[in-house]
């Protein structure tokens, strides 16, 4: 008898370890390179955005609600103090995601940024974004949740006022 | 020399009539290193009944060392004191019982919760909500990072409508998007 639970507390043990949750790209890189380079890193949680759901401004735009309804999470890293350093870090970024190549896979690519994508199914339960260039910051976004196509799309039509919104903006 | 008294010995020994004084001459006789040879044949009879009789008897501490080893091949025996049993030691099995029905219970929520909690996130969502250490309190100031977030996005994809590098992805337009869109 005490075999057998010794054996069944094993079993859950393992079960549980084979259930661990996966970190998002933004922090296993602010992981491996967070030490060597001053990295930054904001973040929201998916408690803060079941908060920001709620905030007037966003229940009575319908379609800023839909896109952030498709949200988990979003992670920003910048860093790199110097030009070489920030393309040292864009470089780092996307050799990361090149390596994970089986867990992200290439977007789209232009001159400006690099996005990767990690979808499970049509799903696009994670969002890259690298930018890239001289001259440029480094900024990472890491977008997580449950995106549709359609997600990446209404974003990309977004005007540069409905990116923007008042600073004073009240609640 | 005439061997005629124990010829006629020997023939009542056949046919038993000897007594034990006559069969202690025969044996005495045939015992001699010097037997004529027509009656020589008898003489293992008799020296083998003499050898026979000689048995080796155990000594006196035969028993002892016999008892030995039997006692040494026997299983301890077990000495069970008769006495009172205490409450506690009459309840033990039931405890045993109650403390196995606990684990299992345990074990038993433990492997719920671990199976419901997958069960409970959005399905395709694995990653550890516990992780995620907010960097504002303010939500009005974590809106301004999606801002932040979506134009970069917006940025990367470029200005334009056309999405030549996308994957194999259809493009949902619906008419309140476009509404939206106009200035």
């Amino acid at each position: 008898m005490k075999r057998l639970l010794i054996a069944l507390l094993l079993t859950f043990t393992l079960v549980g370890a084979t259930a661990q949750k996966s970190d998002d790209f933004a922090s296993r890189f602010v992981a491996l390179y967070g030490k060597t380079y001053a990295l930054t890193q904001k973040t929201i949680s998916p408690k803060m955005m079941e908060r920001i759901m709620r905030l007037e401004s966003v229940e009575e735009n319908a379609e800023t609600l839909r896109l952030i309804k498709q949200l988990k999470s979003i992670r920003i890293v910048s860093g790199g103090e110097t030009a070489t350093e920030r393309i040292l870090l864009q470089e780092k970024a996307n050799q990361l995601a090149l390596r994970n190549n089986r867990r992200y896979k290439l977007y789209k690519e232009n001159d400006n940024a690099i996005i990767y994508t990690r979808r499970k199914g049509r799903t696009i339960v994670e969002l890259l974004v690298i930018n890239k260039g001289e001259g440029r910051h480094f900024n990472l976004i890491n977008l997580t949740g449950m995106m549709s196509d359609s997600f990446i799309s209404e974003v990309g039509r977004l005007t540069p006022a409905q990116t923007e919104r008042p600073k004073n903006a009240l609640q | 020399m005439d061997y005629k008294y124990i010829e006629q010995l020997l023939q009542r020994y056949w046919l038993c009539e000897t007594t034990t004084e006559e069969e202690a001459i025969l044996r005495s006789f045939f015992s001699q290193s010097h037997i004529p040879a027509e009656l020589a044949g008898y003489r293992d009879l008799f020296v083998y009944e003499q050898a026979e009789a000689q048995t080796q008897a155990p000594g006196a501490d035969f028993d002892e060392r016999l008892l030995a080893i039997v006692e040494k091949q026997e299983r301890p025996v077990k000495v069970v004191s008769i006495g009172q049993l205490s409450l506690y030691k009459r309840l033990r099995p039931l405890m045993h019982a109650a403390a196995c029905i606990v684990g299992l219970a345990f074990v038993g929520s433990a492997a719920s919760y671990i199976f419901n909690r997958q069960a409970n996130m959005p399905e395709g969502w694995d990653y550890d909500a516990n992780s995620y250490a907010d960097s504002y309190e303010n939500p009005t100031d974590a809106l301004e990072t999606i801002d932040d977030s979506f134009q970069a996005l917006h940025d990367a994809l470029g200005a334009s409508a056309e999405m030549s590098n996308m994957t194999g992805d259809s493009l949902a337009i619906d008419a309140n998007t476009l509404n939206n869109l106009k200035p």
